[in-house]
């Protein structure tokens, strides 16, 4: 009796480092993408007019922050499953089904992206944020999910859609969503650093 | 049988912040000082201690690091310690 409450005491502390990763993570993930809209609009400004069609300075900004976010959710997504191991929980078949959603959506999206492709471009847009909301949400539920994760949620569906679809106000909207995405890293990062 | 008593009577893994410590660097693979005080909410000197118990048991190895935000001490769970932990876990399925 006295060891099932040793061991119960042992994984409390691993569930707070657990916690304490993640939220680490999800700070530097928010953080980097705050940066997404500001760094497009500086080179939407240093693009000359006869290349502002040309959508390859946009798809080569983009590598660095895929790459990042690959490391970032391919490096939790390992201690994730090795804290599911401590506390006997198997849903790896889950994520797997999601991730394979969220590609799917995304193949949609740059196929749909193409004029008279609507249904399936609303499809991948639908498709690729509620999976990536979703993500975001089941991964912040191991850091206690926070009011500004949802606001982040909110902000990235938005922008997301009005990055594809003609919609107006879309400049005020990615700097609210980079404003949004700046005090939720700021706030992810300052929760890990003051207390646990 | 054995195996089951050689684990539930390990000095080193019978203290909870001790076991909660590797069962952390287990999952995160390596923390620093610092994130391990706040995690385990110990005084500097016990989690010393713990640490050491557990670096002499050659479950952990802890160094310095030179790091951007200055010098760190890094704890890094082993092999030995990681097999140690999925042995525990085996051992905790049975006794559930």
């Amino acid at each position: 009796m006295r060891r099932m409450k040793s061991v119960e005491e042992a994984k409390e502390i691993a569930r707070r480092a657990t916690r304490r990763i993640i939220r680490k993570t999800l700070g530097k993930y928010y953080l980097l993408w705050s940066t997404y809209s500001l760094v497009i609009g500086v080179l939407y400004i240093l693009t000359p007019p006869s290349l502002l069609e040309n959508p390859l300075p946009y798809i080569l900004t983009l590598i660095p922050y895929l790459t990042l976010t690959s490391y970032f959710f391919m490096d939790m997504g390992k201690k994730l499953r090795r804290y599911k191991e401590l506390i006997g929980w198997k849903s790896r078949r889950r994520v797997s089904l999601l991730i394979v959603l969220m590609l799917a959506g995304f193949v949609m999206l740059v196929l749909g992206h193409e004029p008279g492709f609507n249904y399936l471009l609303i499809l991948g847009l639908s498709l690729y944020t509620s999976t990536v909301d979703y993500y975001i949400y089941y991964t912040a539920s191991f850091a206690r999910f926070r009011y500004y994760d949802l606001l982040t949620m909110v902000t990235f569906s938005i922008s997301m859609f009005v990055w594809f679809l003609p919609l107006p106000y879309s400049e005020a909207l990615y700097l609210v969503m980079s404003v949004v995405w700046i005090f939720s890293g700021y706030s992810s990062l300052s929760e890990v650093i003051e207390d646990v | 049988m054995e195996r089951i008593r050689e684990l539930t009577t390990n000095p080193v893994l019978s203290n909870s912040a001790r076991l909660g410590t590797l069962l952390s660097l287990y999952v995160a693979n390596k923390l620093t000082f610092s994130d391990l005080l706040k995690i385990t909410e110990l005084p500097k000197s016990s989690l010393f201690a713990h640490l050491q118990v557990l670096e002499e048991a050659g479950l952990i190895r802890v160094r310095k690091q030179f790091t951007v935000s200055g010098p760190r001490t890094i704890a890094e769970i082993t092999d030995k310690g990681r097999d140690t932990v999925k042995r525990y876990l085996d051992v905790l399925k049975q006794f559930q």
